[in-house]
């Protein structure tokens, strides 16, 4: 039995280890240089008996039963795990591809290695990763101008079940009691010029209702998390993270996923998700501790998007000028009015950069109304055309 | 980290320094941080490890 791994993550690592534990011989494909994915950057170890770690290796495209890697090189599978996990959808506002803006989880792995780009900083988007975030940069000598999170943690009273299930979750924020006395709820960076950042009081849906002016020289944002879905374009999904059974498998035969292109629910979560993959893939049957562990997980995942999703308000926060596709420079007034994903892509070349529409395509869609068609690309990663005519000739 | 940026010497402890408005995602996601490296084209920074002596350019 093949088992083929694409991440290096917890769930890819938790994945691999179960599936050679079953007796499968297990290949883990990561585009990082060491294990550990962005939670465990640089903190993990991935040795195990009976699993192959490929680093800085990237998985281009899913054919039948083998994987495609650049190289060029292929890996024939039995069956295939993603866990590419997923990155911060950020929201566009006046000024937010200028300077002094980046991601939230760009922050975070900048943190990782000792390195903060401002010295006032704020931080602002929706979700409880905003606190280990600001308590990274605060750690590393930055003053926390504020902490912004857009919705309201009230939220979390109608969410009983999930919060009871998951206990642990609630003592990890304890954690980040030293930056919560400068989180401000329901209040969002809307604009950015020069230091000067314009913070909002935002109404239920995130419309302004009243502003004003902070000086910062670094603005982290995300508003939530996009997956990392490209192998799989065809693969059923719902907003776009990939639907997955009891058993973790996708609607692809053979194609299992596992961790955060699943949903959101933190790490152990996708550990979890890890094991359970791991050992279908590898044709056994799940330990129950694990199924049990995703199941409660999934009750925080699904309390932590609806108390954090992203409300259509922010579509107010953008001028005509305002930047949407940062690639191809596209601003808010260059939309038009198309109905399709496809016609908005030709007519305004929205999504049609170099970051093949992963940063703006979704935000695109839901300022034109236009239905998000989800991130399908026939090839995952950007390949130099000379590698694919050696890949003709090889199998021609 | 003693580097060079589009021909000028330059002293920085990561690369994100040299790239203010275009490094975003820091994990090869956005590819705003699209640079020659050391005489490759196209190398996403966020995801070179900088080392002494390295030519960073992002004009040609």
């Amino acid at each position: 039995m093949r088992v083929v791994v694409v991440g290096a993550g917890p769930a890819g690592m938790a994945a691999a280890r179960t599936a050679a534990d079953a007796g499968a011989e297990v290949t883990v494909v990561d585009s990082e240089p060491e294990a550990g994915g962005q939670y465990l950057r640089g903190r993990a170890r991935l040795r195990h008996p009976g699993v192959t770690h490929l680093k800085n290796t990237e998985a281009w495209l899913v054919e039948d039963r083998t994987l495609h890697l650049r190289g060029p090189r292929q890996l024939p599978f039995d069956a295939l795990v993603i866990a590419t996990g997923a990155y911060d959808r950020p929201l566009p506002f006046p000024g937010w591809d200028g300077p002094g803006v980046i991601t939230a989880g760009a922050a975070q792995t900048l943190a990782k290695q000792g390195v903060v780009l401002g010295r006032r900083v704020i931080v602002s988007g929706t979700g409880p990763f905003l606190l280990p975030v600001a308590a990274a940069l605060q750690d590393l000598g930055a003053t926390l101008v504020g902490v912004y999170e857009a919705n309201s943690p009230a939220g979390w009273l109608r969410e009983g079940k999930a919060v009871a299930a998951n206990r642990h979750k609630i003592t990890e924020l304890a954690r980040y009691r030293k930056v919560v006395r400068h989180l401000r709820t329901r209040t969002a960076v809307i604009a950015k010029h020069g230091d000067r950042v314009t913070v909002a009081k935002l109404d239920d849906q995130w419309r302004p209702v009243g502003h004003r002016t902070e000086h910062a020289d670094l603005v982290c944002t995300g508003h939530g998390f996009l997956p990392r879905t490209d192998l799989v374009p065809e693969a059923e999904r719902t907003h776009d993270f990939l639907n997955v059974d009891a058993r973790q498998r996708t609607s692809v035969p053979g194609v299992y996923a596992a961790g955060e292109v699943t949903g959101i629910g933190g790490a152990d979560l996708a550990e979890a998700e890890g094991v359970v993959a791991g050992a279908a893939a590898a044709g056994r049957e799940p330990p129950r501790a694990a199924l049990e562990a995703v199941r409660r997980g999934r009750l925080f995942a699904e309390a932590l998007g609806r108390v954090h999703a992203v409300r259509p308000g922010w579509r107010t926060w953008l001028t005509r000028e305002t930047t949407v596709c940062r690639c191809e420079q596209v601003q808010l007034a260059d939309l038009g009015d198309a109905t399709t994903m496809r016609e908005l892509k030709l007519t305004s070349r929205v999504a049609m950069g170099r970051c093949q529409g992963r940063i703006c395509a979704r935000n695109a869609a839901e300022l034109t109304g236009v239905p998000f068609d989800g991130q399908r690309r026939v090839v995952a990663v950007p390949i130099p055309l000379g590698e694919l005519a050696d890949l003709t000739e090889e199998t021609s | 980290m003693k580097v060079t940026f589009n021909g000028l010497p330059r002293e920085v402890s990561h690369v994100a320094e040299l790239l203010p408005g275009r490094f975003f995602c820091g994990i090869g996601v956005c590819f705003g941080c699209v640079a020659e490296i050391n005489g490759v084209p196209e190398v996403r920074a966020c995801r070179h490890p900088l080392r002494d002596g390295d030519r960073i350019r992002t004009t040609s």
